[in-house]
């Protein structure tokens, strides 16, 4: 995907979340589609969309509605980095990992950036902002998997590939010569 | 330096980290004081999202619509900002007429001024609020333009939300009250002698304490900000959910129920001096 299309869709994303998501959010929460699109664009696509974006949106988004200018943007950038690493560890085309990664960027997230506010002063209470994150928590997987379900198609080539495969390799090279 | 070439990308990242925690530390050091580019910004965002959030309020009600009458719906808004301006109204004429006597005999003889007389009021549409879940800040379409300035207090027809943390040409960011490290002063509205202090409490919600410790108040005592500090007197703040006497600090403790929802704000009123 070229970067130009991708700051479309966080532009895009960035907007829905400050103006639309909040009329339409359940129990008080409305999702955090940026950090759905970092988790994304940083474990599905090679490059370095998310991280890059994840950057610049979250200054963004604390120059409009924070305080203090810096905090979201390494949150998000800490989250990037680390779908990045899971890139290693975890197929992409598995729906299962997609959910992990999602959970695990949630958590990060949700932990970098009420510690970062509690160094700075803020004065929210740790059970406060981890019960909100149960629900988001939720949220953020559908949300991820609605996402994957659309773009893995274009992301992942030759998705029924792996069934081809049973341990031995030169096996499945013959079976794809055939 | 030919170690840093050979681990390039750790030292990009580090770089990066290092920036942020500068920008982070200079913010802090600066709240409220934004830089011109983050203005230019903001000015740029706030451009997109004041028609997107007009689209999204109209969706809603168009929704709401499908479910009642339309008619109804505007009737019920009309009701609202009547309903809005009555209590207002209450509030200020409640105020202990003795009180107010005394008080505008001893302003004649001291030349004193009017505090609520000196406010005009400037209403604006909240055309974006932070998607974080924790804080409640917020963006409205009126500026310096409209007379605005740092520190303006803002309210709605509940009471007091907060105030203007920082302006520009067209648009203002909001800070609530809950999210407030400043605390805020005030009295019992049953018994205006009891006085007492608040900020938020850390879980969405407000709590304080009362200076006299053997003051009477009870739960469902409704607060009003005092008029002392930059909140003038008479804007309904909350309920009294919660008296507890604390043996630590020799204090009791109320907790608040915030009278304005903040999660849903669509119209806030600035109060701009003349």
């Amino acid at each position: 995907m070229k970067y130009r299309y991708s700051f479309i869709i966080f532009f895009i994303a960035f907007i829905l979340q400050s103006t639309i998501m909040n009329h339409f959010a359940i129990f008080q929460i409305s999702p955090n589609l940026i950090l759905c699109l970092v988790v994304i664009f940083s474990f599905l696509y090679e490059g370095y969309h998310g991280i890059l974006f994840g950057l610049i949106f979250g200054l963004i988004i604390d120059i409009c509605f924070a305080q203090i200018i810096g905090i979201s943007s390494v949150a998000y950038f800490s989250v990037a980095l680390i779908c990045i690493e899971m890139k290693r560890y975890l197929y992409k085309d598995s729906f299962v990992s997609v959910t992990i990664v999602s959970c695990v960027g949630t958590v990060v997230y949700a932990l970098l950036y009420w510690s970062i506010n509690r160094m700075l002063g803020s004065g929210f209470e740790f059970l406060y902002a981890m019960e909100k994150e149960a629900f988001l928590l939720v949220y953020h997987i559908v949300i991820t998997l609605a996402v994957y379900q659309i773009v893995s198609r274009s992301v992942i080539k030759h998705r029924g590939d792996r069934y081809m495969y049973r341990g031995n390799l030169q096996e499945a090279r013959s079976l794809n010569k055939s | 330096m030919n170690w840093l070439r050979e681990h390039k990308i750790f030292t990009i990242i580090l770089s990066i980290f290092l920036a942020l925690i500068i920008v982070i530390v200079v913010s802090y050091k600066n709240v409220g004081n934004n830089t011109a580019i983050g203005r230019g910004i903001e000015k740029v965002v706030t451009l997109v999202q004041g028609p997107v959030s007009g689209a999204g309020n109209s969706i809603k009600s168009g929704v709401k619509g499908i479910f009642q009458f339309r008619t109804i719906v505007k009737e019920n808004e009309a009701l609202k900002e009547q309903v809005a301006d009555l209590n207002r109204e209450i509030i200020q004429t409640k105020l202990s007429e003795a009180e107010l006597a005394e008080l505008r005999t001893l302003s004649g003889i001291l030349g004193y001024q009017n505090v609520a007389s000196n406010y005009s009021f400037v209403t604006a549409d909240v055309i974006a609020m932070d998607g974080s879940n924790w804080f409640n800040l917020f963006t409205i379409n009126a500026g310096t333009e409209d007379g605005l300035y740092k520190d303006a207090v803002v309210i709605n027809g509940d009471g007091l939300i907060g105030r203007v943390l920082e302006v520009g040409k067209d648009w203002s960011k909001v800070i609530s009250v809950i999210d407030e490290s400043n605390s805020v002063s005030f009295k019992v509205f049953r018994d205006m002698q009891l006085l007492g202090i608040l900020s938020g409490d850390g879980t969405g919600g407000l709590a304080g304490y009362m200076i006299d410790p053997e003051a009477a108040v009870i739960e469902g005592d409704v607060l009003i900000t005092s008029g002392m500090g930059m909140y003038p007197e008479g804007i309904p703040i909350g309920k009294v959910e919660k008296v507890v006497w604390n043996n630590d600090t020799l204090l009791k403790t109320v907790t608040i129920e915030p009278s304005a929802y903040f999660k849903n704000l669509q119209k806030v009123t600035v109060l701009v001096n003349k």
